[in-house]
């Protein structure tokens, strides 16, 4: 019996046994789809009917019982599908985003970092121009260095045309410094200011009916611009919810409804109860994708393309 | 039987955008459907998931849904293909997690399918190391008790197809089990290899 164990013995007498009645043999007498006869011819067999019982065994591991899902995870699942039935936001057109953005802006609360943000703009806007105008630099010099200087465009600024970058570097930087007014405005706290505000204010007050189409070509601008190292940080994502290419602060319900599948949600492995962003992006110049962003709890962000989970930078 | 009737009346107002007997609807089937999931993707976290991808798609599709068949047949072939999708995720994340110690060992359990003798499980996850093939009609049918019939259209197969496979998954199972002792039903579960915590 060396180096033959019982269980193998018992394989290759099963196999054996599979000459007169196979596996097929065996199974449909299981599901009551034999004659009498062959009934009879495998109970004579004991091989045969050992064969059996292994089955009527694994037939009974399958139906074995399992413990239902939690009342929590089965009131999600639930819930899921329900938020599925309702017609859901339609965080692809910027349009409705920027409307989702403007009534989450109005009860924001004053953020430190967003002043910043929009403090930066501004100085991107006014100050720099003034700079540049008093070293007597040229008006394309000023667009390739605020290109270079603009968080949200630095990802293919050295890859894409000159021009093109530079135009889109201000238009980017002009709506950032209107939603940084309007943010202010709304939150009633005036930014210190040398006149730059007062200089900048005249353009927004004469074009309102041109703002948010503005807004809409400098987050397109912004989004196929941008790549993935550059959305993997959280001022750059500030950025673009500012321009409305983001919604931002949905619950893991919310991004199942849009279907984000929960793989992708699970492989962000943030706290339970954290916040997500679904944006449309285009990472790698291939066309937009529909991109998660996790908010870590470390400050840091992750970002999957949400079609397929991938990473993305 | 009361229940059908009832679950045609549910499905027909939620075609008709009633969101609450929609919610009857998938309150009623969640357990059925994420058992059948449970069984083919083997653990309880990616169940949950596939269940839950199935009620999604459940709502998605209730307007396609015609009568023709039962509603138990349909929802079943949504809860596999969503399990079985389930089961490709995970497989693929399996196949690029290198650095995973465990992860080798169930590749190697898997890669060993053919030596089944050597390859006792727990009957719990007997079912995990059984190819998707032969899985989705195996719990089809001693799951959830369909016909060959039954079967062959949820999984698009020929009953004859269908037959041969429940017929080798069962072959499978059993050996990836072991013997039975005593002449019993119950398999020998002596000496089973890294039980599932979930289950």
């Amino acid at each position: 019996m060396a180096g033959t164990s019982p269980i193998l013995a018992a394989y290759k007498d099963t196999t054996m046994s599979t000459e007169r009645f196979d596996d097929e043999i065996l199974s449909a007498i299981i599901d009551g789809e034999a004659d009498q006869e062959l009934v009879a011819s495998v109970a004579a067999d004991s091989v045969a009917s050992a064969r059996l019982e292994q089955l009527r065994a694994a037939v009974a591991a399958v139906q074995a019982p399992i413990p239902d899902a939690t009342p929590k995870r089965r009131a999600a699942s639930i819930a899921a599908a329900m938020a599925a039935a309702t017609p859901a936001p339609e965080v692809s057109s910027l349009a409705a985003a920027r409307h989702t953005r403007t009534e989450q802006t109005k009860h924001r609360r004053l953020n430190p970092q967003w002043i910043a943000v929009a403090a930066a703009a501004i100085l991107l806007v006014v100050a720099i121009p003034l700079l540049v105008r008093s070293a007597g630099s040229d008006s394309a010099d000023f667009a390739a260095s605020t290109d270079d200087s603009t968080s949200f465009s630095a990802g293919d600024a050295g890859t894409d045309d000159a021009a093109d970058s530079s135009e889109d570097a201000v238009d980017s930087a002009d709506t950032a410094a209107n939603d940084a007014e309007a943010a202010e405005a709304e939150s009633g706290d005036a930014v210190t200011n040398d006149g730059a505000t007062e200089e900048s204010a005249p353009v927004a007050a004469e074009e309102p009916a041109d703002s948010d189409e503005a807004a809409d070509d400098a987050a397109v601008n912004t989004f196929r611009r941008a790549d993935a190292q550059v959305v993997n940080s959280v001022e750059v994502l500030e950025d673009l919810i500012s321009l409305g290419s983001i919604v931002p602060e949905l619950t893991a319900e919310q991004v199942l409804a849009e279907g984000v599948t929960p793989e992708c949600v699970d492989q962000l492995e943030i706290d339970a109860g954290a916040t997500f962003a679904l944006a449309f992006l285009d990472p790698f110049g291939g066309g937009p994708r529909l991109v998660l962003i996790g908010f870590n709890a470390d400050g840091t962000t992750t970002t999957l393309d949400a079609e397929d989970c991938s990473p993305l930078g | 039987m009361q229940t059908l009737a009832e679950d045609d009346d549910l499905i027909r107002a939620s075609q008709r955008g009633d969101m609450a007997s929609l919610e009857i609807l998938l309150d009623r089937h969640h357990d059925r459907l994420r058992a059948v999931c449970a069984k083919v993707v083997g653990s309880g976290a990616d169940a949950d998931d596939a269940a839950q991808m199935a009620l999604i798609a459940i709502v998605k599709n209730l307007d396609t849904f015609d009568g023709r068949a039962r509603f138990t047949t349909w929802s079943y072939r949504i809860a596999t293909n969503a399990a079985i999708d389930e089961l490709r995720r995970r497989n693929r994340r399996v196949a690029t997690s290198i650095d995973d110690d465990e992860t080798h060992l169930q590749v190697a359990a898997l890669g060993n399918l053919e030596n089944a003798a050597s390859a006792r499980l727990d009957v719990h996850r007997a079912l995990d190391h059984l190819a998707e093939e032969f899985r989705a009609p195996v719990v089809l049918r001693d799951l959830c008790g369909l016909d060959y019939d039954e079967i062959a259209e949820v999984l698009e197969l020929p009953p004859g197809t269908v037959r041969s496979r429940i017929a080798r998954g069962r072959g499978k199972l059993a050996d990836l089990i072991g013997p039975v002792t005593d002449g019993g039903n119950q398999p020998d579960t002596r000496g089973v290899q890294g039980h599932d915590d979930e289950y």
